[in-house]
């Protein structure tokens, strides 16, 4: 109706004496099939969406409670202490522990709460591609029983997502990296380009 | 049909009646035919609302840009202050810092931050290798480490062969080591102090902002009075006390004392002795002799006695003596085996 409405206007301009304009529900019909057909087109995309931004918050809650474990390490374990934090993220599980070794060599409730990373994301399948150990001393830097790793690098993705997201943490001075696998690729980039 | 739209415009449509009260007075013919929306009208609301939708995304992409921005501001911090502690901690653990021309060790870094242990047992080198930034990092600078690694204690591994890692990207500069306090030849008699350091890190952010952080770090020994690096380096320690250490109260041939300050440290450390475990008494006695005209040269400098005693519960003691120039006024840090 608005096309031959147009139509009209453009190609015989006499007949603009006869056009009286569009109502208010031609223009909701029009608005109408627009919202539609964004609709449509957005519904297909916002799984992807959702994943995406699910991930990104999983990936949120990982570095901050790696951070916190860090932190704590930095402010309440001296040079000369044997003592050490550990934090385990399981892959099967999606929980993030932290410990003390030697248990209450500090006061454990300094440490950060068990979180699962699907419970706070909201991404219910969430997966960690494996199990990781994070170790931190005295001046929060972390430390790993084989000292050749250079670093440590956790991956999570979804399957309903294309996205994988890597953090990272960096031995011995604990650098915190967030990088994203991007299509073609196998290693993670932290270079956020 | 032009009675049901003129009926639905005049019941229910206000936003045209406002548009159309808008333009009533440059289409005053139509008016009174006038039940609907013109082409013009239309194009104009699109334009009025496109400037809105305009201004109000603009917003919105500031405070996003503005968000991302300080959340790199915040993670440029956070790394600088993880390898700023890092190497407060080594340097601590240090005897001996310098920032020489060329990397001394084989890792053959650019701009050299040399670390040195006690007793030389370790050394680790700050510096800047030929390729920046290295694959997975951001220039324009990366800053690298070499030097033994960690083991999953906290502590160095001697035991390892030397890794040279990235410690920090986004650097916008070379040489972040600024000034050096008491480095240099140690026959220079005013490095008798510890060793300290400056360094400023000029970060840049991906819109090419720098921003400096600056910190300092200070080794609690120095060479000259780290006993374990006398030791490496050839031990100039006496067994037997000089005279003029004697006793710092008495008048020395060829001049009064005019002042004596004395400064003492103990420690106590866990020794295996015979297969038994015990533990030693390390006491550190300083005697700080003024200037004697009539022997020293610069009225500046004044002598300093170091009185080493290692102490044994089963009476064993160790006493060693040095002798060293000192500026007047240096302070001594306490010193630590």
């Amino acid at each position: 109706m608005v096309h031959a409405e147009m139509k009209k206007l453009l190609l015989f301009p006499d007949a603009r004496q006869e056009w009286i304009g569009y109502t208010l529900i031609e223009l909701l019909m029009v608005v109408v099939l627009i919202s539609v057909l964004g609709g449509t087109f957005l519904s297909t995309q916002s799984s992807s969406f959702v994943s995406y931004g699910k991930l990104r918050l999983a990936a949120a809650e990982l570095s901050g409670t790696i951070a916190r474990a860090r932190d704590t390490a930095a402010k309440n374990i001296s040079v000369d202490a044997t003592c050490s934090i550990v934090q385990t993220v399981d892959s099967t599980t999606t929980n993030v522990t932290t410990a003390l070794l030697p248990a209450n060599c500090i006061s454990s409730s300094l440490l950060p709460n068990a979180i699962n990373l699907r419970d706070r994301s909201g991404a219910s399948s969430l997966v960690v591609d494996q199990t990781t150990v994070f170790t931190f001393q005295s001046e929060g830097m972390s430390t790993n029983a084989d000292t050749s790793l250079t670093d440590q690098t956790i991956r999570l993705s979804d399957p309903r997502s294309t996205t994988v997201i890597c953090v990272n943490l960096t031995i011995p001075a604990s650098i915190i990296r967030l990088g994203l696998i991007k299509a073609g690729s196998t290693t993670c980039d932290y270079t956020g380009k | 049909m032009k009675v049901s739209r003129r009926q639905n415009c005049n019941r229910s449509a206000w936003p045209s009646l406002l548009l159309r009260e808008l333009f009533k007075s440059s289409r005053p013919g139509l008016r009174a035919r006038e039940s609907g929306l013109s082409l013009i009208e239309l194009l104009v609301a699109m334009i009025i609302s496109l400037i809105v939708i305009h201004a109000m995304a603009h917003i919105m992409v500031s405070e996003l840009q503005l968000a991302r921005s300080f959340e790199e501001h915040s993670n440029l911090k956070d790394a600088t202050v993880r390898v700023a502690a890092m190497m407060q901690k080594e340097i601590s653990l240090a005897s001996d810092l310098s920032v020489p021309a060329t990397d001394p060790t084989s890792c053959g870094l650019n701009d050299p931050l040399v670390i040195v242990g006690p007793r030389k047992l370790w050394t680790i080198v700050y510096g800047f290798a030929a390729q920046n930034p290295p694959p997975g990092w951001v220039g324009p600078m990366t800053l690298f480490r070499c030097g033994p690694p960690y083991n999953d204690q906290g502590n160095l591994d001697l035991s390892k062969s030397v890794k040279t890692v990235v410690v920090l990207d986004k650097l916008a500069q070379v040489s972040p080591w600024d000034t050096v306090i008491n480095s240099g030849d140690l026959a220079n008699l005013s490095n008798s102090l510890s060793r300290g350091i400056r360094i400023q890190f000029n970060m840049q952010s991906t819109n090419g902002q720098t921003k400096p952080y600056i910190f300092g770090a200070r080794s609690a020994i120095n060479p000259l009075y780290a006993f374990g690096d006398q030791v490496a380096n050839g031990s100039t320690f006496l067994t037997t006390a000089p005279s003029v250490c004697d006793d710092a109260t008495a008048t020395r041939a060829g001049g009064d004392i005019l002042n004596t300050i004395c400064y003492q440290t103990m420690t106590t450390h866990q020794i295996i002795y015979n297969n038994t475990a015990e533990t030693e008494t390390d006491k550190r006695q300083h005697f700080y002799i003024a200037p004697n005209p009539g022997t020293v040269s610069s009225p500046s400098l004044a002598l300093h006695c170091l009185r080493i005693s290692f102490i044994c519960p089963t009476s064993r003691v160790l006493t060693l003596f040095k002798v060293h120039p000192v500026q007047l006024g240096h302070v001594l840090a306490p010193v630590v085996m």
